[in-house]
């Protein structure tokens, strides 16, 4: 391979890549939360039955759809023509992918939810609980340690997924990787940067993921 | 005497009591009544409703009909689909919501046959919960109250141990003590030694002679006949959602109301 690298073509572009990196920080950051928000609601609305038969058609439609598919949907929708303002692309992004994310985090909430065991929730009513301080106390706790694990996934899925953000131009670290190529054609070395930049983000995310995770699953216990 | 059980003789007084599960009925038109300080066994084949009996006096199931008195204070009264809760010292008649129901169970306590322990939180956390949160009590307190128990129940080197972590006798231990620290009127036994050995059984029968010498009174389902018979001032033999034999052990023992009543009690006196 005679391929000539050339890194110091790209250094005029370091504050544009920093840009984009922060932009993608942020974009998740928002995804992260306004989905989870959603996602913990939605969870707790298809813990009953009725709610299961109204949102599970929509969850089912979310979780099918592309989240390409749903980004351009919503891009096209959420614009002057047909609501009769616009959405900066920004905003588009952050509320189709924290759509796509609230569906996969409500079932999984749903599923933990439907997990409690039956022993722990008769133990918490024989002592005298209500219902309310059962949730608190027995039900809620063993939700959150059954989710983290898939949330964590999903949330580390989420930051790679921002990328698709670059298509309806949203200034993130691909879109600005794609201006840098447009301008100095040094394709290998940009994707090199970008592709390094994810795993600059990405691998003590996943660190601090299991880190958490074994947190939670041992809790304060002595062993 | 417990000022708030006032000079009730009888801590439980069940009339009528029916319950039906789907299709299936599960207890038919059973009445008895438990007295103060009393630990009355209840023996009989499995189906034959010995837990749900459990469960409905400890309000977990509503029953379909009857009525629960509890040491003349409150009533539990079923009648189709209507379940109230009657305040007899007030008059008061209200239909059994969460709230009414979680205040009457708090003063029944309920042993499982599974420990039903929450396997994550620690032993501590098992025996503090419910006293911090549902009788409000002060950490502090009701630490000290479980380090006390702990200590009785030989759990001391194991309070900060997880739940799950322990063995089936030290498990039964912690939901002993557990139901112990909500201070109830009544405790209520469901074959909690079934899954233990006998070394653990020994262990865990100590305990229920201790409470009974503590005037507790207890309802204690077991199949284990030498220890209901040691310990139990009187036998309730239960089949098919009824009492079929109602009578202090020597009675029961020596003079079975049916044949069914002998030849279960000689299957359980063989089994050991």
């Amino acid at each position: 391979m005679q391929y000539d690298w050339n890194f110091g073509r790209l250094l005029p572009y370091v504050h544009a890549f920093a840009v984009g990196t922060i932009t993608t920080i942020g974009l998740t950051a928002v995804i992260i939360i306004v989905g989870s928000v959603m996602g913990i609601a939605l969870g707790l609305i298809l813990a009953t039955r009725t709610g299961r038969l109204i949102l599970y058609p929509i969850v089912d439609l979310l979780r099918a759809l592309p989240p390409l598919v749903l980004l351009l949907f919503m891009y096209y929708t959420l614009s002057e023509d047909v609501i009769g303002f616009a959405v900066s692309a920004f905003w588009v992004a952050a509320i189709a992918m924290s759509l796509n994310l609230a569906a996969f985090v409500g079932d999984l909430v749903r599923a933990a939810i439907d997990n409690v065991p039956r022993a722990a929730t008769d133990a918490g009513y024989a002592i005298g609980m209500t219902r309310r301080q059962l949730t608190r106390h027995v039900v809620l706790p063993h939700v959150v340690r059954e989710v983290i694990p898939g949330l964590t996934v999903l949330y580390i899925g989420m930051l790679k997924m921002s990328t698709l953000a670059s298509v309806i131009n949203v200034t993130e670290v691909v879109y600005t990787a794609q201006t840098v190529i447009s301008e100095v054609t040094r394709s290998l070395e940009v994707w090199t940067v970008v592709g390094a930049i994810f795993v600059v983000l990405v691998v003590p995310a996943t660190y601090a993921a299991r880190r958490i995770e074994r947190w939670v699953g041992r809790g304060p216990a002595a062993q | 005497m417990n000022p708030e059980v006032g000079g009730a003789n009888e801590m439980i007084v069940a009339s009528g009591l029916r319950k039906t599960l789907g299709t299936h009925p599960v207890l038919y038109d059973l009445s008895f009544a438990l007295r103060r300080g009393e630990a009355l066994g209840v023996i009989g084949p499995s189906g034959g409703g010995k837990t749900t009996l459990l469960r409905c006096l400890s309000g977990l199931e509503l029953i379909d009909d009857g009525k629960i008195r509890y040491w003349d204070s409150i009533e539990l009264e079923a009648s189709g689909n209507f379940v109230r809760l009657n305040d007899l010292n007030t008059g008061r008649s209200t239909s059994a919501t969460d709230r009414g129901l979680a205040s009457l169970r708090r003063d029944v306590g309920l042993v499982f046959q599974a420990y039903n322990l929450w396997e994550e939180k620690t032993v501590l956390e098992n025996l503090t919960l419910g006293p911090t949160v549902v009788l409000n009590e002060g950490r502090q307190m009701a630490e000290a109250r479980a380090m006390v128990l702990c200590e009785r129940f030989g759990l001391t080197a194991k309070v900060r141990n997880r739940a799950g972590q322990l063995s089936g006798g030290q498990k039964q231990r912690v939901a002993i003590a557990r139901a112990l620290m909500m201070k109830p009127k009544v405790l209520l036994f469901d074959e909690i030694t079934s899954a233990l050995d006998p070394v653990l059984t020994f262990d865990v029968m100590g305990i229920l002679r201790d409470l009974q010498q503590g005037d507790m009174s207890m309802i204690i389902v077991t199949h284990h006949i030498e220890f209901a018979t040691s310990i139990c001032d009187r036998l309730m033999f239960l089949t098919d959602g009824g009492i079929v034999q109602l009578d202090e052990p020597h009675v029961l023992r020596r003079a079975p109301a049916t044949p069914q009543v002998q030849r279960f009690l000689e299957i359980l006196a063989s089994a050991r």
